[in-house]
């Protein structure tokens, strides 16, 4: 994000005040964030673009409020999404997948930049815990993942793979604490 | 319950995985639990972390000018609206096509009546669709939105076609809105246009083959004057 443009806190009260050119450059902004989450967790391109939109438009329409003393902007505005994402999900009647995760691939990290001009630690951040995924075992890695980007709870996952409620929630309690433990071992830039 | 157990829920609880009855058990524990509301903020980390764990993808091309389009339609709509979009659609295509029959009447008239006047240059008859009971097209900036922004009737014959717009942003000087016609992958102009401060643009489109043969109609935005091929997304768009 280039010095000269306004921070999201200024951009969100021109928003309120009706600027909708506020929102545009909110919009552009976070527009790839927000697509890579809505696509993480629909896997289609069409209904991705479609719950990019809307999110904008509820927060312009005010029907989402921010607020800044829960936490940073785009983790708020990347929940919102996961959550919207999920609903369309459900309401297409679709099922919900894990994702095969790629090595490190320097375009993709040469794309940083666009994806998140401002909020450069979140990501990478993130990007670390994506790689510690793989770490864990694959039956514990796709309950956590059918989990969080899903929005499956216990029963459902059992239900959805077919396995005992009992061997489901063992897995993700052992998955989750297995991540945990990971993250908490990772060196101090990357958490 | 005991605290093992419900320790042992503390990290789905956080990423919101588990189900109601659980629920209820885990949050009467954690108001009188502070380690296992220690736990939870430490869950809860991970998964605000996990926020930023996809895969990175860009978006689509053009979909911050989409969103500029979608914003000034969703403004659109707080303003008051003309009266012709206030009638039920079932109202509106036949009332529509009454007033644009004769609004293009009226002006066939008059051209034909000016030319006669300036020295009796032929005048190129108009053969305005017949719209009464003729088929119609809608006109939507996507297939799956629910508000029609437009309508393409044709002529019975399938030579003329009459686009009508409405509650479309009118633009600047320099730009226009052009009407394309798609068959095989080729594009067709079907002319350009303006729309008033209301919205609402009106144009007779004569193709080169019979309307039958092509397989949609789109709008988009050009340089004034048109150009000789999209040069921007389809603002509107039918399928024929």
């Amino acid at each position: 994000m280039a010095s000269s443009e306004p921070d999201d806190g200024v951009l969100l009260q021109r928003i309120a005040a009706g600027d909708s050119n506020a929102l545009l450059v909110l919009h552009k902004r976070y527009a790839n964030l927000v697509y890579s989450m809505a696509w993480r967790v629909l896997q289609d391109v069409g209904l991705a673009e479609e719950v990019t939109q809307d999110v904008f438009m509820k927060l312009w329409q005010r029907s989402q409020r921010y607020d800044a003393g829960r936490g940073r902007f785009s983790a708020w505005l990347l929940s919102v999404t996961r959550f919207a994402a999920i609903d369309r999900l459900r309401q297409e009647g679709r099922r919900p997948s894990v994702v095969e995760q790629s090595g490190d691939d320097p375009d993709e990290q040469t794309s940083l930049e666009q994806l998140l001009p401002s909020d450069h630690a979140s990501w990478e951040r993130g990007q670390h815990l994506r790689l510690l995924l793989e770490e864990l075992p694959s039956e514990q890695r796709q309950v956590v993942e059918l989990a969080y980007f899903g929005g499956l709870t216990h029963s459902e996952l059992a239900s959805y793979l077919g396995l005992p409620l009992g061997t489901v929630k063992g897995r993700l309690r052992l998955g989750l604490e297995k991540l945990r433990a990971l993250w908490l071992d990772a060196p101090e830039g990357k958490r | 319950m005991d605290h093992e157990t419900i320790a042992g829920l503390i990290p789905a609880y956080a990423l919101g995985a588990i189900d109601p009855d659980e629920s209820q058990v885990v949050e009467a524990h954690l108001r009188s639990c502070p380690l296992c509301r220690a736990l939870l903020v430490e869950h809860r980390n991970l998964a605000d972390d996990l926020l930023f764990a996809m895969p990175p993808i860009s978006a689509p091309v053009g979909l911050t000018e989409r969103m500029q389009r979608r914003l000034a339609s969703a403004r659109a709509e707080v303003t008051p609206r003309p009266w012709w979009t206030r009638l039920r659609t079932g109202l509106l295509v036949p009332a529509l096509a009454s007033a644009i029959l004769l609004l293009v009447i009226t002006n066939v008239y008059w051209v034909g009546r000016t030319n006669r006047l300036e020295g009796g240059a032929a005048v190129q008859a108009l053969p305005f669709p017949d719209l009464a009971g003729a088929p119609a097209v809608s006109l939507r900036s996507d297939p799956s939105a629910p508000k029609e922004q437009g309508v393409l009737y044709t002529s019975t014959d399938g030579a003329v076609a009459l686009v009508c717009v409405y509650d479309m942003p009118a633009l600047p000087a320099d730009k226009t809105y052009q009407v394309w016609l798609l068959k095989d992958g080729s594009r067709e102009s079907g002319g350009v246009f303006n729309v008033t401060d209301d919205g609402f643009g009106l144009l007779v489109v004569r193709p080169q083959d019979p309307l039958a043969k092509y397989n949609s109609v789109g709008i988009t935005v050009e340089p004034a004057g048109g150009s000789p091929a999209p040069t921007s997304p389809h603002v509107l768009r039918g399928s024929l």
